[in-house]
Protein backbone atom coordinates (compact mmCIF):
# COMPACT_ATOMS: atom_id res chain seq x y z
CA UNK A 1 0.00 0.00 0.00
CA UNK A 2 1.57 2.73 -1.29
CA UNK A 3 0.43 5.49 1.87
CA UNK A 4 1.75 2.64 4.47
CA UNK A 5 4.94 2.57 2.27
CA UNK A 6 5.30 6.82 2.10
CA UNK A 7 4.33 6.96 6.37
CA UNK A 8 6.93 4.22 7.09
CA UNK A 9 9.87 5.69 4.17
CA UNK A 10 9.37 9.26 5.14
CA UNK A 11 9.02 8.79 9.19
CA UNK A 12 5.88 7.51 9.93
CA UNK A 13 5.66 5.06 12.11
CA UNK A 14 3.14 1.03 12.43
CA UNK A 15 0.17 2.22 14.66
CA UNK A 16 0.86 -1.25 16.73
CA UNK A 17 -1.46 -1.19 19.33
CA UNK A 18 -1.37 2.45 19.20
CA UNK A 19 -4.38 3.52 17.98
CA UNK A 20 -5.41 7.24 16.01
CA UNK A 21 -8.22 9.12 17.86
CA UNK A 22 -9.11 12.77 15.86
CA UNK A 23 -11.28 15.30 16.40
CA UNK A 24 -12.56 17.91 14.15
CA UNK A 25 -12.81 21.27 16.28
CA UNK A 26 -14.97 23.92 14.01
CA UNK A 27 -14.33 27.45 13.57
CA UNK A 28 -18.47 28.25 13.49
CA UNK A 29 -21.45 27.57 14.82
CA UNK A 30 -24.67 26.01 13.07
CA UNK A 31 -25.61 28.92 11.85
CA UNK A 32 -22.12 30.48 10.33
CA UNK A 33 -21.24 32.35 13.20
CA UNK A 34 -17.68 32.35 14.75
CA UNK A 35 -16.78 30.26 17.11
CA UNK A 36 -13.55 31.00 19.73
CA UNK A 37 -11.68 28.10 17.92
CA UNK A 38 -8.80 28.73 19.63
CA UNK A 39 -9.64 28.04 22.93
CA UNK A 40 -11.62 24.67 21.73
CA UNK A 41 -8.79 23.65 20.30
CA UNK A 42 -5.98 23.90 23.67
CA UNK A 43 -9.31 22.49 25.71
CA UNK A 44 -9.25 19.28 23.46
CA UNK A 45 -5.24 19.33 23.52
CA UNK A 46 -5.98 19.37 27.43
CA UNK A 47 -8.25 16.90 27.33
CA UNK A 48 -6.52 14.10 24.98
CA UNK A 49 -3.74 15.02 26.37
CA UNK A 50 -4.75 14.41 29.75
CA UNK A 51 -6.38 10.94 28.96
CA UNK A 52 -4.09 9.56 26.39
CA UNK A 53 -1.07 11.36 26.75
CA UNK A 54 -0.59 13.92 24.24
CA UNK A 55 -2.17 15.23 21.00
CA UNK A 56 -1.19 17.28 18.04
CA UNK A 57 -3.62 20.25 16.47
CA UNK A 58 -2.77 20.67 13.03
CA UNK A 59 -2.91 23.81 10.56
CA UNK A 60 -6.41 24.51 9.63
CA UNK A 61 -8.12 22.94 6.44
CA UNK A 62 -11.36 23.97 4.52
CA UNK A 63 -14.02 21.85 5.62
CA UNK A 64 -17.63 21.67 4.65
CA UNK A 65 -20.37 19.75 6.73
CA UNK A 66 -24.32 19.42 5.56
CA UNK A 67 -26.78 20.09 8.48
CA UNK A 68 -29.55 17.82 7.21
CA UNK A 69 -31.67 19.81 10.03
CA UNK A 70 -31.77 23.50 8.98
CA UNK A 71 -30.72 21.98 5.52
CA UNK A 72 -27.87 23.98 4.00
CA UNK A 73 -24.43 23.41 3.92
CA UNK A 74 -21.35 25.15 5.86
CA UNK A 75 -18.00 25.75 4.85
CA UNK A 76 -15.68 26.50 7.41
CA UNK A 77 -12.09 25.83 8.86
CA UNK A 78 -11.87 23.04 10.39
CA UNK A 79 -8.90 22.45 13.02
CA UNK A 80 -7.83 18.61 12.97
CA UNK A 81 -6.58 17.24 16.05
CA UNK A 82 -4.90 14.47 16.47
CA UNK A 83 -3.31 11.53 18.97
CA UNK A 84 -2.32 8.00 19.16
CA UNK A 85 -3.68 6.43 22.45
CA UNK A 86 -3.23 3.17 23.84
CA UNK A 87 -6.03 0.61 22.70
CA UNK A 88 -6.64 -0.03 26.16
CA UNK A 89 -7.48 3.30 26.81
CA UNK A 90 -9.54 4.30 24.46
CA UNK A 91 -11.81 0.98 25.70
CA UNK A 92 -11.85 2.50 29.71
CA UNK A 93 -15.62 3.68 29.52
CA UNK A 94 -14.36 6.09 32.27
CA UNK A 95 -11.59 7.59 29.99
CA UNK A 96 -13.17 8.04 26.62
CA UNK A 97 -16.46 8.92 28.57
CA UNK A 98 -14.45 12.06 29.60
CA UNK A 99 -13.77 12.85 26.19
CA UNK A 100 -16.94 12.50 24.84
CA UNK A 101 -18.53 14.81 27.71
CA UNK A 102 -16.09 17.45 26.32
CA UNK A 103 -17.26 16.61 22.92
CA UNK A 104 -21.16 17.65 24.40
CA UNK A 105 -19.66 20.45 25.99
CA UNK A 106 -18.16 21.94 22.77
CA UNK A 107 -21.21 20.96 20.73
CA UNK A 108 -23.84 22.16 23.46
CA UNK A 109 -21.62 25.70 24.19
CA UNK A 110 -20.86 26.23 20.61
CA UNK A 111 -23.89 25.27 18.96
CA UNK A 112 -22.62 22.47 16.79
CA UNK A 113 -25.40 20.46 14.96
CA UNK A 114 -22.92 17.26 15.38
CA UNK A 115 -19.70 16.74 17.18
CA UNK A 116 -17.82 13.61 16.45
CA UNK A 117 -14.49 11.97 16.53
CA UNK A 118 -12.94 9.44 14.43
CA UNK A 119 -11.44 6.03 16.20
CA UNK A 120 -9.15 3.77 14.69
CA UNK A 121 -11.69 2.50 11.80
CA UNK A 122 -15.34 4.48 12.15
CA UNK A 123 -16.55 7.91 12.95
CA UNK A 124 -18.35 8.50 16.12
CA UNK A 125 -20.53 11.37 16.18
CA UNK A 126 -22.85 13.22 18.65
CA UNK A 127 -26.50 15.02 17.94
CA UNK A 128 -27.55 15.19 21.13
CA UNK A 129 -25.61 17.07 23.78
CA UNK A 130 -27.56 15.92 27.17
CA UNK A 131 -25.16 14.35 29.76
CA UNK A 132 -25.66 11.00 30.82
CA UNK B 1 0.00 4.14 31.90
CA UNK B 2 -2.35 1.95 33.58
CA UNK B 3 -2.38 -1.78 33.42
CA UNK B 4 -4.74 -2.12 31.99
CA UNK B 5 -2.80 -0.38 28.86
CA UNK B 6 -0.16 -2.40 29.37
CA UNK B 7 -2.43 -6.02 29.25
CA UNK B 8 -3.86 -4.48 26.21
CA UNK B 9 -0.62 -3.72 24.84
CA UNK B 10 0.10 -7.46 24.82
CA UNK B 11 -2.36 -9.21 24.31
CA UNK B 12 -5.42 -6.77 23.26
CA UNK B 13 -7.25 -7.03 20.17
CA UNK B 14 -7.87 -3.61 17.88
CA UNK B 15 -11.02 -1.60 19.22
CA UNK B 16 -14.14 -2.57 18.44
CA UNK B 17 -15.32 0.61 17.34
CA UNK B 18 -19.22 0.09 16.87
CA UNK B 19 -19.49 -1.52 20.10
CA UNK B 20 -17.57 1.23 21.55
CA UNK B 21 -20.33 3.67 20.06
CA UNK B 22 -22.83 1.58 21.28
CA UNK B 23 -21.49 1.81 24.90
CA UNK B 24 -20.22 5.55 24.31
CA UNK B 25 -24.06 6.20 23.60
CA UNK B 26 -23.58 7.97 19.98
CA UNK B 27 -26.07 9.42 17.98
CA UNK B 28 -23.89 8.53 14.62
CA UNK B 29 -21.73 6.05 13.66
CA UNK B 30 -20.16 5.30 10.54
CA UNK B 31 -17.51 2.76 9.77
CA UNK B 32 -14.93 3.91 7.52
CA UNK B 33 -14.20 2.26 3.97
CA UNK B 34 -11.03 0.24 4.80
CA UNK B 35 -10.78 0.40 8.04
CA UNK B 36 -7.69 2.35 9.79
CA UNK B 37 -6.54 5.02 7.49
CA UNK B 38 -3.54 4.17 6.01
CA UNK B 39 -1.39 7.33 6.39
CA UNK B 40 -2.54 9.29 9.20
CA UNK B 41 -3.00 12.98 9.41
CA UNK B 42 0.28 14.00 11.46
CA UNK B 43 2.83 12.19 8.55
CA UNK B 44 0.91 13.85 5.84
CA UNK B 45 2.00 17.08 7.95
CA UNK B 46 5.70 15.83 8.85
CA UNK B 47 6.04 14.57 5.03
CA UNK B 48 4.66 17.94 3.73
CA UNK B 49 7.56 19.84 6.00
CA UNK B 50 10.19 17.41 4.89
CA UNK B 51 9.43 18.24 1.15
CA UNK B 52 9.38 22.13 1.95
CA UNK B 53 12.76 21.27 3.30
CA UNK B 54 14.11 19.50 -0.35
CA UNK B 55 11.74 21.83 -2.66
CA UNK B 56 13.80 24.80 -4.18
CA UNK B 57 12.16 27.47 -6.35
CA UNK B 58 13.54 29.32 -9.31
CA UNK B 59 10.99 31.15 -10.37
CA UNK B 60 8.90 28.36 -11.23
CA UNK B 61 7.26 25.28 -9.42
CA UNK B 62 9.09 24.24 -6.61
CA UNK B 63 11.35 21.36 -7.12
CA UNK B 64 14.58 19.03 -6.15
CA UNK B 65 17.60 20.74 -7.55
CA UNK B 66 19.05 17.37 -8.10
CA UNK B 67 16.64 16.19 -10.57
CA UNK B 68 17.96 17.26 -13.86
CA UNK B 69 16.99 14.08 -15.88
CA UNK B 70 13.42 13.14 -17.02
CA UNK B 71 12.83 10.04 -18.03
CA UNK B 72 9.55 7.94 -18.97
CA UNK B 73 8.21 5.18 -16.49
CA UNK B 74 5.33 3.10 -17.08
CA UNK B 75 2.58 3.23 -14.38
CA UNK B 76 -0.32 0.77 -13.64
CA UNK B 77 -3.23 3.49 -14.20
CA UNK B 78 -4.49 2.58 -10.24
CA UNK B 79 -0.91 3.13 -9.28
CA UNK B 80 -0.84 6.65 -10.79
CA UNK B 81 -3.93 7.29 -9.09
CA UNK B 82 -2.98 6.49 -5.96
CA UNK B 83 0.42 8.76 -6.29
CA UNK B 84 -2.46 11.74 -7.36
CA UNK B 85 -4.49 10.68 -3.95
CA UNK B 86 -1.63 10.78 -2.07
CA UNK B 87 -0.02 14.05 -3.94
CA UNK B 88 -3.44 15.71 -2.95
CA UNK B 89 -3.36 14.71 0.79
CA UNK B 90 -0.08 16.29 1.06
CA UNK B 91 -0.23 19.48 -0.65
CA UNK B 92 -3.63 19.56 1.60
CA UNK B 93 -0.73 20.55 4.09
CA UNK B 94 0.98 23.38 2.75
CA UNK B 95 3.11 21.94 0.42
CA UNK B 96 2.33 21.31 -3.36
CA UNK B 97 3.49 18.23 -4.63
CA UNK B 98 2.51 16.84 -8.11
CA UNK B 99 2.74 13.00 -8.45
CA UNK B 100 5.60 12.85 -10.57
CA UNK B 101 7.51 14.19 -7.83
CA UNK B 102 6.36 11.96 -5.24
CA UNK B 103 7.11 9.15 -7.32
CA UNK B 104 10.81 10.26 -7.81
CA UNK B 105 10.88 10.62 -3.92
CA UNK B 106 10.03 7.47 -3.44
CA UNK B 107 12.11 5.44 -5.95
CA UNK B 108 15.01 7.13 -4.10
CA UNK B 109 13.66 6.60 -0.94
CA UNK B 110 13.05 2.71 -1.81
CA UNK B 111 16.03 2.61 -3.56
CA UNK B 112 17.95 3.35 -0.18
CA UNK B 113 15.99 1.09 1.65
CA UNK B 114 16.51 -2.10 -1.27
CA UNK B 115 20.40 -1.03 -0.75
CA UNK B 116 19.98 -1.67 2.94
CA UNK B 117 18.33 -4.87 2.83
CA UNK B 118 20.85 -6.23 0.37
CA UNK B 119 24.14 -5.68 2.31
CA UNK B 120 22.68 -7.01 5.47
CA UNK B 121 20.60 -10.52 3.56
CA UNK B 122 22.60 -11.26 0.30
CA UNK B 123 19.31 -13.76 -0.61
CA UNK B 124 16.84 -10.64 -0.46
CA UNK B 125 18.91 -9.48 -3.82
CA UNK B 126 18.32 -12.39 -5.73
CA UNK B 127 14.83 -13.10 -4.74
CA UNK B 128 14.57 -9.56 -5.46
CA UNK B 129 16.28 -9.90 -9.33
CA UNK B 130 14.02 -12.75 -9.57
CA UNK B 131 10.86 -11.06 -8.86
CA UNK B 132 12.07 -8.18 -11.17
CA UNK B 133 13.02 -11.04 -14.24
CA UNK B 134 9.09 -11.97 -13.61
CA UNK B 135 7.53 -8.61 -13.63
CA UNK B 136 9.25 -7.38 -16.46
CA UNK B 137 9.15 -10.57 -18.92
CA UNK B 138 4.95 -9.69 -19.06
CA UNK B 139 5.86 -6.07 -20.16
CA UNK B 140 6.86 -6.18 -23.69
CA UNK B 141 5.53 -2.43 -24.10
CA UNK B 142 8.96 -0.41 -22.06
CA UNK B 143 11.65 -1.37 -24.38
CA UNK B 144 14.10 1.66 -25.23
CA UNK B 145 11.98 3.75 -23.22
CA UNK B 146 15.11 4.88 -20.92
CA UNK B 147 16.39 7.68 -23.47
CA UNK B 148 12.38 9.55 -24.33
CA UNK B 149 11.82 12.44 -22.66
CA UNK B 150 8.18 13.35 -21.83
CA UNK B 151 5.77 15.19 -20.26
CA UNK B 152 5.76 13.72 -16.90
CA UNK B 153 5.12 15.97 -13.87
CA UNK B 154 8.43 15.95 -11.85
CA UNK B 155 8.61 19.44 -12.24
CA UNK B 156 12.45 19.61 -13.71
CA UNK B 157 14.00 21.74 -16.28
CA UNK B 158 14.70 20.19 -19.34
Amino acid sequence: MIGDEIAREFGGHSAGRSIPVLLFIPSVDRYDNPVDQAFWRDEALTVLGKLYGGATALPPGRGSWWDSELGQLLHESIVVIFCMAQAGDVEDLELTGELVRFLRRMGREASQGEVGMVIDGGYIGFTNYVED
Amino acid sequence: MSDRTEQSRQQGPAVDTSKLAAELGADVYIALPGGRPSIDPASLARVAGLIAQRFQSSGGRPTDPRWVMTRQVPFAMDTWDRLGAVAEAISSHGQRVARGQLAAMLVETSLQGLADAFLTDPAALDAYIARIKLETAESVDVEHEDDEVVDCDTGSHR
